[in-house]
């Protein structure tokens, strides 16, 4: 059966061929001569088989079907109009007629003789000044106040002698060339990161965009804004030194390249293997990840644990980092480091196999997790972001960190602030400096918060301290909280993964799945394990060895 | 370190007046601005605000260290309690330069416990002691020093058989009474210098919760913010003072009576998942915010008239455990106790934790307390020891 | 307020500049608004010069009328509407994103702003075959969700891969990088990136960047999110691509949930949907969301409706069956 299919080229020509022309996305073509459009469409409405000699084109869009060359062709008229809609789904009449084409119907123009005349004028002038259409286009907020004050000339204007104006349109081709230099310079100068004082100056003197210093010297602008000779030049390396699209370069990247980087990066395990898969591997590299959680459910554990663990060797699945541990509540015991250290030792050291691991081992000893945990201990908010702002210099020289730990971020600002608005201010700022070090060091970051009590419509319950805008600083949030004697661990926003709920428990060797048993009921008397009872030690190594 | 001068850190003549101007004199007060308030009192771009930032935070940004380095000092780490069951769990005793808390009902023993405490760090170092001063800040006048004497002479009867040596104990032991929430946060503040002059190596706050719950009646709106900055400001000092003096301190904590949605606001009400909103029970008091202060908490309950329990309800070292004690004429007995029987990985929220009264009436009846009768009927059953273990772990 | 420059337009030497300001006219505006006659005498300059150089300045510098047959012209031949890929949220924004309009998500965290974001993003690129630039200030970007739920779509490998490429991501994290990386964009012009052209550009969030800046002792922040504000629209309306930005929330008097900012913001978006978690945000997981429309031109305000963010981009009935159970679908990929 014949059939003629619809296709779409790269550039959105579309064209109607012979079904047998299209191998999925592989256009076959005549050979014919392009301009011989009469023999191309003969060959299409004659279903001519392709042969050997024909090109290919590809890729190309497979639009539709139609039985008739005629029924096709109506249809590519009606894909070819200006749709309004991008059909997503599917193509069938019946799915576009249902559509609303545009939201034409709802607006009225009115069509009076009366107001055909301003229009008519108007289009006149359209074409004498075409090309400053596009420059105001790029200023909405300045050209709508422009509009009410400008009518009076612009009549004046256009009946003014045309003969001037020619000169001044320029032919299109060399515009378009221009505008992208345009554009650049029209970056308004109090959006850049200027000294705001300097800033008044230059706009009472009437510099507004970039381009209005384009070609100024320093010497010049200090006369002419009143600023400082060091302050101008300072102006003109901002302005100028936009480097446009290299820097813009730099900084972008495809989400493809992204996720080659992600793979990279890698996580961070946290020894209990229900968070780790909640968390997709465990806690990502390159996030922020905020842990939250009432006093005594496991917080500064699991950042113990996890200081611990990005220390894990290469060869055993680790990431083989460092860790700098922030602690402002004084609750990072390094006999507690010590006790995780030495149970992450031991388990390496049964699961080493060959002779590159046990080479390693040597030298993954507890005195080496300890050197090589850095720490800080900061007593209030000022040391705190004193410590934050240097933390760039800190990574850079310190490529071997891998994670970062605050423990925690609630205690210094949970008091000595009248100010709720400065606090909030601050915090936000904290947060997004911490991103983009996570972001620009490869590190992973985790906060810890407390929680507190809110009274909401007459009931009070926890949550995370800080305020609700606090709840958009980090990338990740997970909640510990407690369910009778059952600890359970709440990832409760993620970009990456889904929400979950998974118990977890802290034994004397640190945070680790709830043992099997436990599972249906959090019953009191079988959760009573002892410590040091080594027989849980066997099951617990399998389901760390399963997963690393 | 916030408080110190702009001068000092590096910042140019120049520019220090011009934040003179705004009043901007410390460190705290630049690192308190935002970037962009920065660039309008400095009168400089971003990139300069940036970096005059930076060069600010050099001054004030505490030092670093490594855990290895901590570790090599370890025997400084720890204050032993001399009660060698608890002192294990705790992997040597009270953790240096943290907040240790002690809560629970009146009577039970928790000035007893900071007056044995005081004793102890008085003692030599040779018998577990830290051979220093202790500052005692008694809010509730309940600090005796009769009390602390009997203690010292049947606790240590050889060592303090002598009068000198007793008479220099209580020597040693500063007590300052405050008796308003002001005094006590103003005695913390010039604590350091009290510190200092006196050699202490143990700071003892008994109780924290008593002026505070006296003058904040937190069912007046505001209070409650109130009370929480002073807490927090209290919790900053002393963690500080416990920090740059490496002591423990050792606070008290009154408990709370939560029936239903009346009685502390402060504290939280995730109890209501554990499906019992009527029966009242007794927990920590000072709230939710406060727990996360403490970075251990101990809490001393009644088992019956004369036994006593003392459960580690937050460590960051120890798990979840309960000992049985009594009080004596010494202080603390630890008793009725197997080796390693204690131990219980699981455990709860610290700030919920129930804790049972004299009357003996059942507050509640979660599964946790259960449990905690299971064990105490376990307990009890086996507390008939042989003489010699009782001795042994006094 | 544009300073008078010698060869801005012809007859306009630098005698004639040197002379205007000896008469204190510095900026085009001093020059349209005195008076020509009084002027050129003032300056002794010609005045038909003067007239000749007034007149270019006007035409150069005067906003132009168009008229509303001509705007429906460009509307119909340029505008675009965008299919998020949820119908539930089609139906909400009138069938889409349209382009050339700024469209704003507001919820609270955890409200799944990102997650919708990463939806459209992918259906952009993956249904429409169209590149999307995706401004990135909170570090939420995860390129492994997006394979993720490309996965979902059961294409092939190498059309994964193409969709991933259709997106550009960028990651700024203060006001200043946003900016310029925005007039950045603006210079290079949108389409020359990457292959096919772009349609829309997404910032997630838009509130991380501007939050930090207001208040205090300053007033430039505002001012800075005005220009941010300004650039976004000039984007959209210059290289006609739908602008998705995302915002917080914040609480009314009535604990009602309103989009954060401020009042000076609120007018910016075109189209504003408030995100919410169907539960009380308590400590349930769910993946149930509410989208309410909270401004629009098109649509009458308040409209409501639920999605699933589990059930994004699949048929409807399939939809059903999976919301209220709970699916993980993390197919691994590392």
């Amino acid at each position: 059966m014949k059939q003629w299919c619809i296709v779409q080229f790269q550039n959105g020509g579309t064209e109607i061929v012979p079904q047998s022309w299209l191998i999925e996305n592989k256009l076959l073509w005549p050979p014919y001569p392009p301009k011989d459009t009469a023999k191309i469409q003969a060959a299409v409405k004659k279903y001519e088989l392709p042969s050997e000699e024909w090109l290919s084109y590809e890729p190309v869009r497979h639009l539709a079907n139609r039985a008739t060359y005629e029924e096709a062709e109506k249809f590519e008229k009606r894909k070819s109009r200006p749709n309004p809609i991008y059909n997503t789904t599917s193509d069938t009449e019946e799915e576009v007629k249902k559509r609303k084409p545009c939201p034409a119907p709802r607006i009225q123009y009115p069509v009076s003789n009366k107001m055909q005349a301003p229009v008519q004028s108007a289009s006149r002038v359209q074409t004498f000044v075409q090309p400053s259409i596009q420059i105001l286009h790029n200023h909405p907020s300045e050209s709508s106040h422009q509009m009410c004050s400008s009518s009076p000339y612009l009549t004046e204007y256009s009946s003014a002698q045309p003969a001037m104006y020619p000169c001044q349109e320029p032919s299109s081709k060399d515009h378009e060339g221009h505008r992208n230099d345009k554009k650049k310079m029209q970056r308004a100068l109090s959006s850049y990161p200027l000294a705001q004082s300097v800033k008044v100056k230059l706009l009472n003197a009437g510099f507004h965009s970039a381009a209005d210093l384009s070609d100024l010297r320093p010497l010049q602008l200090s006369k002419e804004a009143g600023i400082s000779q060091q302050e101008a030049v300072e102006v003109l390396q901002a302005v100028r030194c936009e480097p446009g699209q290299e820097r813009a370069a730099a900084g972008r990247l495809t989400a493809l390249e992204l996720l080659e980087r992600e793979h990279e990066l890698g996580c961070i395990v946290t020894f209990c293997s229900e968070l780790d898969t909640a968390l997709g591997g465990g806690l990502p590299v390159g996030k922020t990840t905020e842990v939250c959680g009432a006093p005594g459910v496991g917080k500064t554990q699991l950042c113990i644990q996890l200081a611990v663990d990005v220390q894990i060797p290469v060869c055993f699945g680790g990431l083989g980092g460092q860790c700098l541990y922030i602690d402002t509540e004084g609750s990072f015991l390094v006999q507690r480091a010590v006790d995780l250290a030495q149970a992450a030792v031991e388990h390496c050291a049964l699961l080493a196999e060959d002779a590159e691991q046990r080479e390693v081992l040597k030298e993954f000893t507890v005195e080496t997790i300890l050197s090589n945990l850095f720490l800080v201990r900061c007593h209030d908010y000022v040391e705190l972001l004193a410590e934050t702002y240097l933390l760039a210099d800190f990574l850079a020289h310190h490529p071997e960190v891998k994670l970062v730990v605050i423990d925690s971020i609630a205690f210094p600002f949970r008091h000595d602030f009248d100010d709720l608005s400065q606090r909030t201010r601050l915090l936000n700022g904290l947060a997004q400096q911490l991103i983009q070090m996570a972001t620009n060091h490869n590190v992973a970051v985790i906060l810890t918060n407390q929680m507190t009590t809110k009274i909401w419509k007459g009931q009070s319950k926890l949550v995370p301290a800080l305020g609700e805008s606090w709840g958009h600083a980090a990338t990740q949030r997970i909640i510990l909280h407690w369910e009778g004697t059952q600890r359970l661990a709440s990832l409760y926003k993620s970009p990456s993964q889904m929400e979950a709920t998974v118990r977890y428990q802290i034994t004397g060797h640190g945070f680790r799945d709830t043992p099997p048993s436990d599972q249906p009921k959090a019953s009191a008397d079988s959760s009573m394990i002892q410590s040091g009872s080594l027989k849980k030690r066997p099951r617990m190594e399998d389901d760390r060895s399963r997963r690393m | 370190m916030a408080s110190k001068k702009l001068r000092r850190t590096g910042v140019s003549l120049e520019l220090c007046d011009r934040l003179k101007r705004h009043q901007i004199e410390t460190c705290q007060d630049l690192l308190s601005l935002t970037p962009l308030e920065v660039m309008r009192f400095s009168g400089q771009s971003y990139q300069q605000a940036l970096l005059l930032l930076q060069t600010v935070s050099h001054g004030c940004v505490p030092s670093m260290t490594t855990a290895c380095e901590v570790w090599k000092q370890r025997a400084d780490l720890c204050f032993s309690t001399s009660l060698p069951a608890l002192d294990r769990l705790l992997q040597g005793g009270l953790p240096r330069g943290t907040l240790t808390e002690v809560t629970g009902p009146s009577g039970c023993g928790k000035s007893q416990i900071c007056m044995m405490l005081s004793v102890l760090a008085t003692l030599p170092k040779d018998m577990g002691g830290l051979d220093c001063g202790v500052i005692y800040i008694d809010t509730e006048s309940a600090f005796s020093a009769e009390r602390l004497v009997e203690i010292a002479q049947s606790r240590f009867s050889e060592y303090f058989c002598i009068k000198e040596r007793l008479l220099e104990m209580a020597g040693r032991v500063h007590l300052f009474r405050e008796l308003t929430c002001q005094d006590v946060l103003d005695r913390l503040k010039r604590l350091d210098e009290d510190i200092i002059s006196s050699k202490a190596g143990l700071v003892v706050l008994d109780s924290i919760a008593s002026v505070v719950r006296k003058e904040y009646d937190t069912t007046l709106p505001g209070n409650l913010t109130h009370r929480s900055n002073l807490l927090g400001q209290e919790a900053s000092t002393l963690k500080y003072l416990a920090q740059a003096f490496n002591i423990p301190v050792v606070l008290t904590n009154q408990v709370t009576t939560r029936v239903g949605d009346r009685g502390e606001r402060g504290t939280s009400s995730l109890m209501g998942a554990h499906g019992q909103g009527d029966s009242g029970y007794v927990m920590a008091a000072l709230g939710n915010t406060w727990s996360h202060s403490v970075n251990t908490r101990l809490i001393v309950q009644y088992v019956d008239a004369h036994q006593r329990q003392i459960v580690i309800a937050k460590s960051p070292v120890a798990p979840f455990a309960v000992l049985n004690y009594t009080i004596q004429k010494e202080g603390i007995r630890l008793e009725g106790n197997h080796d390693n029987q204690e131990v219980v990985s699981q455990g709860t929220d610290p700030g919920l934790q129930p804790i049972r009264v004299r009357t003996g009436f059942n507050y509640n009846l979660t599964l946790v307390e259960d449990r905690q009768l299971d064990f105490r009927q376990r307990k009890t059953k086996s507390t008939v020891l042989p003489p010699e273990e009782v001795l042994l772990q006094a | 307020m544009v300073v008078l420059r010698e060869g801005m337009c012809p007859g306009l030497s630098e005698e004639l500049v040197g002379a205007l300001r000896t008469a204190d006219i510095t900026t085009v505006e001093d020059l349209v608004s005195s008076d020509t006659e009084d002027l050129a005498q003032k300056c002794s300059v010609s005045y038909k010069a003067l007239l000749a150089v007034r007149r270019v300045l006007l035409a150069q510098h005067t906003a132009f009328p168009v008229s509303g047959a001509d705007l429906y012209e460009d509307l119909l031949s340029s505008t675009a509407i965008l299919s998020t890929g949820s119908s539930r949220l089609d139906k909400l924004l009138d069938s889409g994103l349209y382009t050339g309009e700024l469209t704003e998500l507001a919820g609270g965290p955890g409200s799944g702003k990102t997650q919708v974001c990463f939806a459209v993003t992918v259906h952009i690129s993956y249904q429409l075959k169209q590149s999307v630039i995706y401004i990135d200030t909170t570090g939420g970007m995860s390129a492994s969700r997006l394979l993720q739920m490309l996965q979902v779509k059961m294409c092939k490998m190498e059309e994964q891969m193409e969709a991933l490429q259709r997106i550009q991501v960028c990651r700024v994290f203060d006001i200043f990088s946003l900016l310029s990386c925005l007039h950045d964009l603006r210079c290079a012009g949108l389409q020359q990136m990457g292959g096919g052209s772009v349609k829309a550009v997404i910032v997630d969030s838009a509130s991380a960047v501007i939050s930090p800046i207001l208040g205090g002792k300053q007033n430039e922040g505002m001012s800075l999110m005005m220009q941010l504000a300004g650039v976004l629209k000039t984007i959209a309306k210059d290289f006609n691509v739908a602008v998705l930005v995302t915002n917080s929330v914040t609480r009314d008097g009535n604990g009602h949930l309103k989009a954060g900012l401020g009042l000076s913001w609120s007018h910016v978006p075109r189209t504003r949907v408030i995100l919410e978690r169907l539960q009380d945000p308590g400590l349930t997981c769910s993946s149930l969301r509410t989208a309410t429309l909270a401004k629009s031109s098109r649509q009458p305000c308040h409209l409501n409706e639920e999605f699933d963010l589990q059930g994004w981009g699949r048929n409807e009935d399939q939809l059903h069956k999976v919301a209220g159970k709970r699916k993980l679908e993390n197919i691994h990929t590392s």
